[in-house]
């Protein structure tokens, strides 16, 4: 026979030297549309250089106008309240680019970007502080839990509740498989808030149950991220959503227009279910975070369930920001106090951060943690870019003898960031910190916890999670759900490999890409 | 219980014919059970096997962690058994190309300058010649060598998988056999 018959009867031979490779879907439209619409940014980005160059060499005072003006911006910035890291990064470049910086400085003010949605949130917080109640703080609790709950409600309204069952979920597919099993039995309303929505198994098993809800009148809303679902979220399923009754909203949609308000994303975690039970953690409703699809190897993520009373403030942060994508005012009343009871004197305090509030909450509670850690002091973060704040309260707490141990991936999911943390990694381990690399693992996981409360939440050690995105989280002192993380904890350290305390001396070259990497750390 | 649990949780691979059984046998040892195995539709020396395993498993978070440990060492395992030593061997064919080049450019000299560079030209070809003969030999030397290293590299990754799959077995309780 003829060898091309012979070829096209029995096929090629695979050019793949791997054994075993695991099947995934692909999806390159997200990839394309991100890329039409940095392409658009691109372009508007040029012409505007040429008409600023253009500009500049008609006009041979303007660089002394710009040199005045960018001193000016260089003030403006010393006396702001950013980070040390922030101001030295933009002292630099208003100094070295004196003729434009100010130009960039000045687009990336808040209020230039944000001020007019600053002002609807607080028209809407205005309207909505009523459901929040008043804030009781029972006199028997730690002093530093107290301390802490005082901070919560000075800086954002953060009620403590008691009377709250939680439940911690290990992996992200424990807490879908109960998220699922009370979607199922859903009888008034689900909100579902999340960074990123992706087409795959778990969404389409959500969708099915959804979609039978809301036949039965159940009234289901979804708040995604305007750029961490807009790849993955494919239109099919927004439009089999919209058919179905599902409301879905995004927030802050990629446009083909340059803003700074591009960098604020909504990174919060919320599922609500009838206002009986509500969820939190770090896992998005995607593949990944249950496992079924391999990306960075195993995918380390987990989940609190809260039951009862604190099930309400978890209501009114969804609404509010219902309120802020829709740009209607929406009922609130109806939504609360639908919770079973339970008895449980346990704090638990949900709350939120974002540039809608003055303060940087997430970090708060975070540097609260640390400072409150007398005994130990253990920390699960996928990024470790902490600003020079955080950074010494946990080296001081290792040099004063305090059980510190921080847990990092050993797959990163972006190189640049991990070149970073890993740098901050090794430079922890030399005081004392035993840092841990999950083997194998993509750490998702946002945990801290010390010997007498404990944070669950969507808010990674980096500086844009503390600057710049809407994140969201528990404080608790619940011993059951401390008992549980610290199990979680047990296990993680078994899995891992542990940084050694002289690395910091080993890897010079890496080092140094670090050290240039730094400059963008308001970024990462 | 609800109907979702109810489910199964299938697991989709493409795997090297000849290989079929002993990874059926690794995956079966994580719970997983094949239900599907069919030719891939480009390459005959290729299979796709599709495994199932019941949603709701005991130690459902440890045994995905076994799981990656498990294809992280096959990946390697077949890496190391297609090439071996795939620096040594990128090392050492671009240094004969350099060799090669000394030779071609000491000859070109000779014939198109022989007049001014002829032999210098000579004089590179055989240095090239002279460096592409050693390094051949020890080529051969280090290759064998690294080949060694390899070959335990696979006999220490092939104990890690079976240590992997008892992990696993005992887990699942023995589901393996």
């Amino acid at each position: 026979m003829n060898k091309k018959i012979v070829k096209k009867i029995k096929g090629t031979r695979s050019p793949d030297s791997r054994l075993v490779k695991i099947r995934t879907e692909g999806r390159g439209w997200g990839i394309l549309k991100t890329g039409v619409a940095a392409l658009f940014i691109l372009v508007q980005l040029g012409i505007f250089i040429l008409l600023y160059l253009g500009f500049a060499y008609s006009i041979g005072w303007y660089l002394i106008l710009s040199a005045v003006l960018s001193g000016l911006c260089v003030i403006s910035v010393i006396s702001s309240y950013k980070t040390g890291t922030t101001k030295v990064v933009w002292v630099l470049f208003l100094t070295v680019c004196f003729s434009f910086g100010y130009i960039g400085y000045l687009m990336s003010s808040e209020y230039v970007f944000f001020g007019l949605a600053k002002r609807r949130y607080g028209c809407i917080f205005a309207r909505s502080e009523k459901f929040i109640g008043d804030n009781v703080i029972d006199e028997k609790l730690p002093l530093s839990v107290k301390h802490d709950a005082n901070f919560l409600w000075n800086t954002g309204k953060f009620k403590l509740y008691n009377d709250t069952l939680l439940n911690y979920f290990p992996s992200g597919v424990s807490m879908f498989d109960d998220v699922i099993a009370e979607i199922s039995a859903a009888k008034s309303f689900v909100f579902i808030e999340f960074f990123i929505i992706s087409d795959g198994k778990l969404l389409n098993r959500i969708f099915e149950i959804l979609s039978e809800k809301v036949a039965q009148g159940v009234d289901v809303r979804i708040i995604a991220d305007g750029i961490g679902s807009h790849g993955t979220l494919s239109f099919g399923m927004r439009r089999k959503m919209k058919k179905a009754g599902i409301k879905l909203k995004f927030f802050n949609r990629i446009q083909a227009r340059f803003t700074f308000a591009l960098n604020l994303r909504d990174h919060r975690k919320i599922i609500v279910v009838d206002g009986k039970c509500g969820y939190v953690g770090g896992c998005n409703l995607a593949d990944e975070y249950i496992n079924a699809k391999r990306m960075y190897g195993y995918w380390k993520d987990v989940g609190l369930k809260l039951s009862g009373k604190a099930v309400d403030a978890l209501t009114l942060q969804f609404l509010r920001q219902w309120e802020f994508v829709t740009r209607r005012s929406c009922e609130y009343e109806a939504y609360f106090n639908r919770y079973d009871k339970f008895s449980s004197d346990a704090a638990v305090i949900p709350y939120v951060d974002g540039k809608d509030y003055v303060s940087a909450i997430g970090k708060g509670v975070y540097d609260t943690i640390i400072s409150g850690a007398r005994e130990k002091l253990y920390i699960m973060t996928p990024y470790l870019v902490p600003d020079e704040q955080t950074f010494s309260a946990i080296a001081e707490k290792a040099l004063a003898g305090v059980d510190v141990r921080i847990v990092i991936p050993d797959v990163p999911d972006k190189g640049y960031v991990y070149l970073v943390t890993l740098d901050y990694a090794e430079r922890l381990a030399e005081t004392g910190v035993k840092v841990y690399k999950m083997r194998n693992a993509f750490v998702h996981a946002k945990l801290m916890l010390n010997e007498n409360c404990a944070s669950v939440s969507s808010v990674n050690i980096d500086l844009r999670s503390y600057y710049n995105q809407f994140e969201n989280g528990v404080y608790t002192n619940d011993v059951n759900v401390l008992k549980d993380i610290e199990g979680d904890f047990s296990f993680v350290f078994g899995a891992s490999d542990t940084v050694e305390n002289d690395a910091v001396n080993k890897h010079h070259l890496r080092r140094f890409i670090a050290s240039i990497l730094k400059l963008f750390a308001p970024l990462m | 219980m609800n109907a979702v649990f109810s489910q199964f949780d299938n697991f989709y691979v493409t795997v090297k014919s000849d290989r079929v059984k002993e990874v059926c046998k690794m995956y079966a040892s994580l719970g997983w059970k094949l239900i599907e195995n069919s030719p891939h539709s480009r390459y005959f020396n290729e299979r796709n096997l599709t495994f199932s395993r019941p949603h709701v498993v005991e130690h459902r978070d440890e045994l995905h962690l076994l799981q990656v440990y498990l294809d992280g060492a096959i990946d390697k395992i077949g890496k190391l058994q297609s090439n071996p030593c795939p620096v040594t061997t990128a090392l050492m064919v671009s240094v004969g190309l350099a060799c090669l080049f000394l030779i071609v450019c000491g000859a070109l000299l000779s014939v198109f300058w022989q007049s001014t560079y002829f032999i210098t030209g000579i004089v590179y070809s055989s240095l090239g010649g002279a460096l592409l003969i050693l390094h051949g030999v020890l080529f051969i030397k280090i290759y064998a060598r690294e080949k060694t290293k390899s070959q335990l590299k696979i006999l220490e990754l092939s104990d890690r998988l079976n240590s992997i799959c008892e992990m696993g077995a005992r887990l699942t309780g023995g589901a393996d056999e």
